[in-house]
């Protein structure tokens, strides 16, 4: 008798256990690094390639989250000072919620600037990482730029990229 | 032309060119999605509610000064308090910022009035000649004199307007990048401008100094 209310006891602390794991997110971020971009805008300091990056919904409903208009860039961090996206400036740039249905991606297309190329070489592994806010996290009036840096600061729903490399 | 105490400098032409959608958003397996389509130039545009505002009519807006919020580089890093009760508008946000080679300000206000509001139009101006690519309205190129005209009607008694404009503090080339950024932001009744505000920031060196938010009657 015991015996079956230990067994039965370890049993109900392994289900509790394993049912109170948290819940992973679905959301995934790929990245492909498309072409250097230097020919153009040769220089010894930087350099540039184009990205895509796309943000895939895997889960089995639509995915809610807030982007700036223009500077999408916002909600992206990179895990690395020696890289960071360029872009030129944008104007009327506010909060929008946007969209993504279950099975679907949203690509985004930019440009990253590696700085000091040779300091940081070649062989260093990068990740990208998408800043989640959701729906309800950011309120009309509020300060979006803040609620996005709370939550870089806070390491709180960020969906890393797998690492990739630049190629020379 | 508008009084929006437009200072001199402007940006640097310049920068990177991808193919595409030129804000870089595509979604596959359905619509494309196309944020901030640029506004074709127009010497006047019509609003939801019907108005047809000229740039004559914005160019009527008055030059006196009834209510100064604040000096200029006053509010760098800091946010403005409430300035709410000037015919009904609060300012929540006013502040400049560099990160990661790009600055800008942030600004975000309501304005709630059941008299003056209620149908009325939001127009912005911004003064600026870059970016050449990349336009984003609202805009206004210094270089063809041409004038974009964004704008959003008022639902109800209040409307909440946020923006944070930006540019790069760096060229292409790593060297720094001078120049002022000037928003005009005016709301209308009709035809006739209720009164305006004019928000910028000026860019020296890798420095972003927010210009004095002031409000302007006709």
């Amino acid at each position: 008798m015991n015996k079956l209310l230990i067994t039965l006891g370890l049993f109900v602390l392994f289900y509790q256990c394993t049912s109170h794991k948290p819940k992973e997110t679905n959301m995934k971020v790929q990245v492909k690094i498309s072409n250097k971009l230097d020919d153009e805008f040769r220089n010894k300091k930087t350099t540039f390639y184009s990205v895509n990056i796309d943000l895939i919904n895997d889960t089995d409903s639509t995915v809610s989250f807030w982007l700036m208009s223009c500077s999408w860039q916002d909600n992206w961090i990179i895990n690395s000072d020696s890289v960071r996206f360029y872009y030129q400036g944008c104007d009327s740039n506010f909060p929008e919620l946007k969209q993504i249905l279950s099975g679907q991606k949203l690509t985004f297309i930019g440009i990253l600037q590696v700085l000091s190329p040779l300091k940081t070489g070649i062989e260093k592994d990068f990740k990208i990482g998408f800043v989640e806010i959701k729906q309800h996290e950011y309120l009309v009036n509020s300060d979006f730029r803040n609620v996005l840096l709370a939550k870089i600061k806070d390491k709180k729903d960020i969906i890393w990229s797998k690492a990739f490399k630049f190629k020379n | 032309m508008i009084n929006a105490g437009v200072m001199g400098g402007g940006f640097a032409k310049g920068g990177i060119n991808i193919g595409g959608n030129k804000n870089g958003f595509y979604m596959y397996g359905q619509t494309v999605v196309s944020f901030n389509s640029p506004d074709k130039p127009s010497s006047s545009y019509t609003s939801d509610s019907g108005t047809a505002i000229s740039e004559a009519d914005l160019n009527n807006i008055g030059t006196s000064t009834d209510y100064v919020v604040g000096e200029g580089g006053k509010y760098l890093g800091e946010s403005v308090p409430n300035y709410g009760g000037i015919n009904g508008l609060t300012i929540n946000t006013f502040y400049g910022y560099s990160a990661s080679g790009i600055g800008g300000v942030v600004i975000s206000l309501t304005y709630t009035s059941t008299t003056e509001a209620q149908g009325g139009d939001w127009v912005q101006v911004v003064s600026t000649d870059f970016p050449d690519f990349g336009k984003t309205s609202p805009y206004f190129d210094s270089k063809d004199g041409s004038i974009y005209y964004p704008y959003k009607t008022i639902e109800g008694n209040s409307i909440s307007f946020y923006d944070n404009p930006k540019r790069p503090l760096y060229d292409a080339f790593g060297r720094s990048k001078n120049g002022d950024w000037i928003a005009f932001l005016s709301l209308y009744k009709g035809s006739k401008p209720i009164f305006g505000i004019t928000y910028g920031y000026n860019m020296h060196f890798g420095v972003i100094m927010p210009y004095y938010i002031q409000v302007i009657y006709p």
